[in-house]
């Protein structure tokens, strides 16, 4: 199994935001997880990702064989943890350029590996940002600072292109979208997924879903899985909303 | 009167120094400049001395129709440093850039005291100064823009803000507009804060060790004066001590460019012949 959560209980300044949670991912997967706003999806992918402030009270994160609470995130992101960010962050002043080679070069450190050349690395970059529909050229621009959301969205697909992770969390990657762009990012994640990868898509509808597939849906509420079924969960809670899972 | 410096009408220069005759006496070094029509000065000072050393530098500038000024003090280390600037903006048209960076730690103390007086319609004024302090430095920024009752259409803009590494280091920043004429654009502000938490965890995230993504951060912040530069050899060896001061290479006088405290011969790869 890749990711493997055991009884996870995460607080954030004293309270408790996620109550006991299991969750189990194998490699080629997709999982969706769904839910009411404030029920911990957003804790989720922080405990995952080891976001400083949120502290595990209880249980494990295993992934690849170890449990990587206490791990610091970028031992994580190295290890091919990668977290599409709700709100990507801007960067006045770190060009894409710099932002992705100093991350593209800290993974291949962390592998004992040389940094890539210059001539690589453009080429690489050339290539994801054709994935993802980037036309302009990125060298000089500011991470993030003056994009659109759906650029930045764009963006976040494209740097997940550029680390080749193992596990990739979408964190409401689809908030903000309009359709084209959904489909773009949508198009990159399915040419992303392989045999060896999986991914785990946080979203509040149902919409993605019919680009992205998921093998199961997991639905949230109050800090904890409370039912898990496959892609056809996703239609009946578009359909029936969220107040029955209250009574579950 | 230290050095004086008077651009003829038309006349463009660049100016490149080093604040290294590092007084151990707070004597006080001025440098009036006289910008005379449509002339144009930049003026670049590089200001790196030990930790016992003070620098009282003094700008005393004025400025005729149509002159344009820029002046980039980047100061990188000494214990106790004040640069005053006062540009009188005498004739319409006339055009002044002032920026300033320090980055300093341990008792560092580092002062900028500026005034610029709009005593003619139709002029611009630019400030920024941006300051890493870590450990216990302390800095001070007083930034005062007076723009007399005749002064209309004049453009001034001021901004002061600071990233504080450590509950110990502090800035008094205190930016000042006094103005009399109403149809102006003039504009101040200062912020003071730690590093940006939220960009921090995205590097982070992106692999990026917490040590470089603190870098990659101070010297973004930084280079948003460095990039003022318009010499761009010296604009890359800035960039580069900039990176070197951030890593803490700069610091200390075994690496430090100066002799100070340690005569020695010293290579700069600065070729004078073009300034």
């Amino acid at each position: 199994m890749l990711l493997n959560i055991k009884n996870l209980h995460v607080s954030i300044g004293g309270k408790e935001i996620l109550k006991g949670l299991n969750l189990g991912v194998n490699e080629g997967e997709i999982h969706a997880i769904m839910g009411p706003n404030g029920t911990g999806k957003s804790t989720l992918a922080a405990a995952i990702t080891g976001r400083e402030g949120y502290e595990i009270t209880e249980g494990e994160i295993w992934y690849k064989g170890k449990n990587i609470v206490g791990m610091s995130p970028e031992d994580r992101a190295n290890e091919g943890i990668f977290l599409s960010f709700q709100y990507p962050v801007e960067i006045p002043g770190v060009s894409i350029q710099n932002f992705m080679r100093t991350a593209v070069n800290s993974k291949r450190e962390y592998q004992g590996l040389p940094p890539m050349s210059t001539i690589d690395f453009m080429k690489m970059m050339k290539e994801k940002q054709a994935m993802v529909e980037i036309t302009e050229k990125l060298q000089n621009r500011f991470v993030n600072v003056g994009y659109s959301g759906g650029e930045k969205k764009k963006n976040e697909i494209f740097q997940m292109a550029m680390l080749e992770p193992n596990l990739a969390i979408l964190d409401e990657t689809d908030s903000g979208l309009d359709i084209d762009a959904l489909r773009i990012v949508a198009h990159g994640v399915n040419q992303l997924h392989n045999s060896e990868n999986a991914f785990v898509v946080i979203t509040h509808y149902q919409r993605l879903l019919d680009y992205i597939v998921p093998d199961f849906v997991h639905v949230m509420y109050d800090g904890r899985i409370v039912k898990t079924g496959g892609k056809t969960l996703a239609l009946e809670l578009e359909e029936k909303g969220y107040e029955w899972i209250k009574e579950l | 009167m230290d050095n004086q410096l008077i651009l003829a009408a038309n006349q463009s220069r660049e100016i490149i120094e080093y604040d290294d005759d590092a007084h151990l006496s707070p004597e006080p070094k001025v440098t009036e400049i006289v910008l005379n029509e449509n002339s144009s000065l930049e003026l670049y000072v590089l200001q790196n001395v030990n930790n016992e050393a003070s620098i009282r530098r003094e700008f005393k500038i004025r400025q005729l129709a149509d002159s344009r000024l820029k002046i980039v003090v980047i100061t990188f280390n000494g214990g106790d440093i004040r640069n005053t600037y006062r540009v009188d903006l005498d004739g319409e048209g006339a055009e002044t850039q002032v920026y300033g960076l320090y980055l300093i730690d341990k008792t560092q103390h580092v002062e900028n005291y500026l005034k610029v007086n709009h005593n003619v319609p139709n002029c611009t004024s630019n400030e920024k100064f941006k300051g890493v302090l870590d450990e216990e430095a302390s800095g001070v920024f007083n930034g005062h823009v007076y723009v007399a009752p005749n002064a209309q259409k004049t453009n001034a803009y001021q901004n002061n803000s600071n990233i504080i590494l450590t509950p110990k280091a502090k800035i008094n920043s205190q930016p000042f507009l006094e103005i009399y004429a109403d149809d102006v654009k003039c504009s101040h502000g200062t912020s003071t804060g730690q590093l940006d938490q939220e960009a921090m965890f995205y590097m982070r995230q992106r692999g990026i060790s917490k040590a470089n993504a603190r870098i990659l951060l101070m010297y973004a912040f930084a280079a948003e004066v460095s990039n003022h530069i318009g010499n761009e050899m010296l604009h890359e060896h800035i960039d580069d001590m900039i990176k070197r001061r951030l890593r803490g290479e700069l610091s200390s006088c075994e690496t430090c460019v100066l002799r100070c405290s340690h005569p020695k011969e010293y290579n700069f790869d600065i070729d004078y012949s073009k300034i």
